[in-house]
């Protein structure tokens, strides 16, 4: 299974950071038509994300599977090549270009994945996968777009897959899988992004982020193991604590244990959002409601590339805890 | 039926995990393959300023990781080449750092670094500046928010061909550039300044302006670094980048800032930053922590730019014009040395120019200039451009003509001529270097009176005295 929660996930959590920290951190250029691209990528992927979601009833078939999958590696290969020891050309329409057919694609890859993802699935497919994504980022450090190449090797991977079961197959993607609570758990999602990025936004160039990424995705692994509502209380609780402490003392998003903390709770919140719980009367493949939410994900970047780029303002970010906490609030007096 | 499905699928299966194989090997290969090198440092903007026999660190990235190749490295000038000895290499990783030592004979002189492994070779142009001692005495020339290169050919260039022409008439030890050096989202300017800033015939420090970013990978791939340091004996200068699109320091950068003033100990520092502490156009934030962790440290100077005019500001952030003579750390703000001038953001009258900082062993002597010629120097004033005019009069024949209200000490000047067996009438002669039109002869005079012009003439080596 962790083959097909790695395709799942290469989108969320390897290729829509490495391009924002290739436009953040290495250069953007939104003047030229370079930079309108890369607009259209950014509100159009989530968008498209959305609308395939739902609209796709079934995945392909065996043979466009393999052709899909292969797409996605040549063209994740194909962005990653001139960056390996080159330089990320924000004013490229090539570059912008070959990075607007590899989304499309992967976004493809990466539906296939959760289509993939049986009804039954547990959770070691989920931290294990964590765990590689978690690997992936460890190269970064001296090659910081090594996430795109890692996107295409994934593909590659997941043309090892068995054909289609028939039951995945007839899958719809989005009937009657929402469950209540989904809304807050992406919008705790778009906080935990959020907060996570802010050490790449902080050291930009000085690829020590990647460290920081890849121990954070480890902790994810943890995270997505957690089961019980006892454990979920103390990594939300954790993961406040710690977004509320870089608030008040700004250097501590530069501490291991911030990305520590928001990775675990990065893995719980995931696990929590796509596996299926016990309660679901008709669970279709959760792992898509990840894709569907893409937008509130690159919300997520966007909004930490908006406060972390006038730091005088960086520590109001705490008030979007406001709503999250409200919740909390009201669960807790229901419960008593 | 059951046997012959289940075969299909296994052989299927074995066909996709072989075809995956041979593909994912297939393109690790291609992304190593191509064994690429950089040069991270020293570089031009980074340079190493050592003396014969010092060691020096190189910081390379490589394409292919975990191979140990055969190093050659050496460091070459125009008619000679010496190779490094290589004293240690820190192993595997892909981020290389080479400790190597000078050869105790290498003449003093500019060298590009010559690093080769396998079929890789990459050089970094003006990357080593060999000194015969480190100077007790010496000069600092620092410029800000250089020329802007419009067309080909256009005002842009004129001005930044004046600007290298004077920097190497007054022949600094080191010249320190804070930022907004091309503007433009052009990666071609950076090609053009490049360019330029070869010209410079001293030891040059670059550090990043907001500008940087219209074109933002031009700059990282002729300067690589944002921030870093750069040992002249034993001064040390840290170049910070306060631009990255938020004009503040990130926290990171500040503990950087600890961190190297910290292994720096006691020894003098100078800050090349291109945002002001002080004012609306400066630093919005982290300015207490940045003075304090530079006043903890004794750093007497920081140099910047931004303003697009002349201030200085005392340690307490106030504007000072009466004097300059003041506790550290000081924030010195440089004019604009080509592009547009502010008029509400200069405390001298409105020019383009740079700024010439006197050292004399730890101590910062000068950094001010008499701009109205009255004797008193004016505390927050730069250099004006202009005003120090070399021309060819001849073949083998050149006036230098100083308008400033300044003398300098040891300025050198260049003369075009035919035939490469000359001496000048006056003053050292340096170096004959051959160029496309003849030969390009280097002089150097030991003063320069304000308001002084001098022509210096070649002559026959066989005829001391008499016009060539």
């Amino acid at each position: 299974m962790t083959r097909q929660w790695l395709l799942t996930l290469q989108l969320p959590l390897l290729f829509v950071p490495g391009l924002f920290i290739g436009l953040v951190t290495y250069g953007s250029n939104f003047e030229v038509l370079a930079g309108y691209l890369y607009i259209v990528i950014l509100i159009g992927l989530p968008l498209l994300a959305a609308l395939l979601s739902r609209k796709l009833t079934a995945p392909p078939k065996p043979v466009a599977e393999l052709v899909l999958l292969a797409l996605g590696a040549a063209t994740a290969a194909a962005v990653y090549l001139p960056l390996h020891s080159g330089y990320w050309h924000e004013a490229s329409t090539a570059q912008a270009l070959r990075i607007a057919a590899c989304a499309v694609m992967l976004l493809l890859c990466s539906l296939i994945g959760a289509a993939r993802i049986l009804r039954n699935s547990s959770g070691d497919g989920l931290a294990a996968a964590l765990l590689v994504i978690a690997l992936c980022w460890l190269p970064a450090l001296v090659y910081p777009l090594v996430p795109f190449l890692a996107c295409a090797l994934i593909c590659l991977l997941g043309l090892t897959l068995p054909p289609t079961a028939g039951e995945t197959v007839r899958t719809a993607f989005a009937t009657g899988n929402k469950r209540p609570g989904d809304g807050w758990l992406r919008y705790g999602l778009f906080l935990i992004v959020l907060e996570f990025i802010l050490v790449a936004l902080d050291y930009q160039g000085e690829t020590i982020w990647a460290l920081h990424i890849a121990g954070g995705l480890v902790a994810a692994a943890l995270g997505s193991r957690a089961s019980g509502s006892t454990a979920g209380w103390l990594i939300a609780g954790a993961a406040i604590s710690a977004t509320l402490a870089a608030c008040l003392w700004p250097p501590f998003v530069l501490h291991p244990a911030h990305s520590l903390i928001l990775g675990m709770v990065l893995g719980w919140a995931i696990a929590r959002l796509c596996l299926p719980g016990a309660a679901d009367a008709s669970p279709g493949p959760r792992p898509a409601l990840l894709i569907s939410g893409l937008h509130l994900w690159l919300l997520g970047l966007l909004v930490a590339q908006i406060f972390y780029s006038n730091l005088v303002v960086a520590h109001y970010r705490g008030l979007l805890l406001l709503p999250l906490l409200w919740c909390l609030f009201n669960r807790l007096r229901q419960s008593r | 039926m059951a046997n012959t499905l289940a075969n299909t699928m296994a052989r299927n299966r074995l066909i996709r995990c072989v075809l995956a194989t041979i593909a994912a090997g297939a393109l690790l290969i291609a992304v190593c393959l191509p064994k690429q090198l950089e040069i991270i440092g020293p570089r031009l903007g980074i340079p190493a300023i050592l003396v014969p026999g010092d060691q020096m660190q190189i910081s390379l990235r490589a394409s292919w990781p975990l191979l140990q190749p055969d190093w050659q490295l050496s460091l070459e000038s125009a008619d000679a080449r010496y190779p490094l000895t290589l004293v240690e290499s820190d192993g595997w990783t892909p981020q290389r750092r080479l400790t190597v030592q000078l050869p105790a004979d290498i003449p003093p002189a500019a060298y590009a670094l010559h690093v080769a492994a396998g079929s890789a070779h990459k050089i970094a142009e003006k990357a080593v500046h060999v000194l015969d001692h480190y100077p007790a005495e010496f000069k600092i020339i620092h410029i800000a928010d250089l020329p802007v290169f419009g067309e080909p050919g256009g005002k842009g260039e004129a001005q930044m061909t004046k600007l290298v022409e004077e920097i190497n008439i007054i022949h600094p030890d080191l010249v320190v550039a804070s930022g907004d050096i091309a503007y433009g989202a052009s990666h071609a300017n950076y090609q053009t300044l490049y360019d330029f800033f070869l010209q410079i015939n001293a030891p040059l420090v670059v550090g990043p302006g907001n500008h940087e970013f219209e074109a933002w990978n031009g700059y990282l791939e002729y300067f690589r670094q944002r921030y870093h340091t750069v040992k002249f004996g034993f001064w040390q200068i840290i170049t910070l980048d306060s631009s990255h699109r938020r004009d503040q320091l990130t926290w990171s950068q500040l503990r950087w800032l600890n961190e190297v003033l910290d292994a720096h100990g006691d020894a003098p520092s100078l800050v090349n930053i291109h945002h002001p502490l002080f004012e609306d156009r400066g630093l919005q934030f982290n300015v207490d922590r940045i003075m304090q962790a530079l006043s903890e440290h004794g750093v007497h100077l920081v140099l910047a730019g931004h303003n697009h005019g002349d201030r200085l500001f005392d340690n307490q952030g106030q504007r000072r014009l009466d004097t300059w003579d003041l506790p550290g750390p000081l924030n010195i703000v440089t004019t604009s040395a080509g592009a547009k001038i502010y008029p509400k953001q200069s405390d001298s009258p409105l020019h383009h120019g740079y700024r010439l900082v006197r050292i004399n062993g730890d101590r910062v002597t000068d950094f001010t200039y008499d701009y109205d010629g009255d004797g008193k120097r004016d505390a927050s004033a730069s250099i004006p451009v202009d005003h120090l005019n070399l021309t060819q009069t001849g073949a083998g024949r050149a006036q230098l003509e100083n308008r400033l209200h300044e003398s300098f000490h040891r300025v050198r000047m260049q003369i075009h001529a035919a035939s490469p067996d000359l001496k000048p009438n006056r003053g050292k002669l340096i170096s004959v270097q051959p160029v496309e039109e003849g030969f390009l002869y280097t002089v150097e005079l030991p003063v320069l009176q304000a308001g002084q012009t001098i022509t210096v003439r070649l002559i026959r080596h066989t005829q001391p005295g008499l016009p060539s």
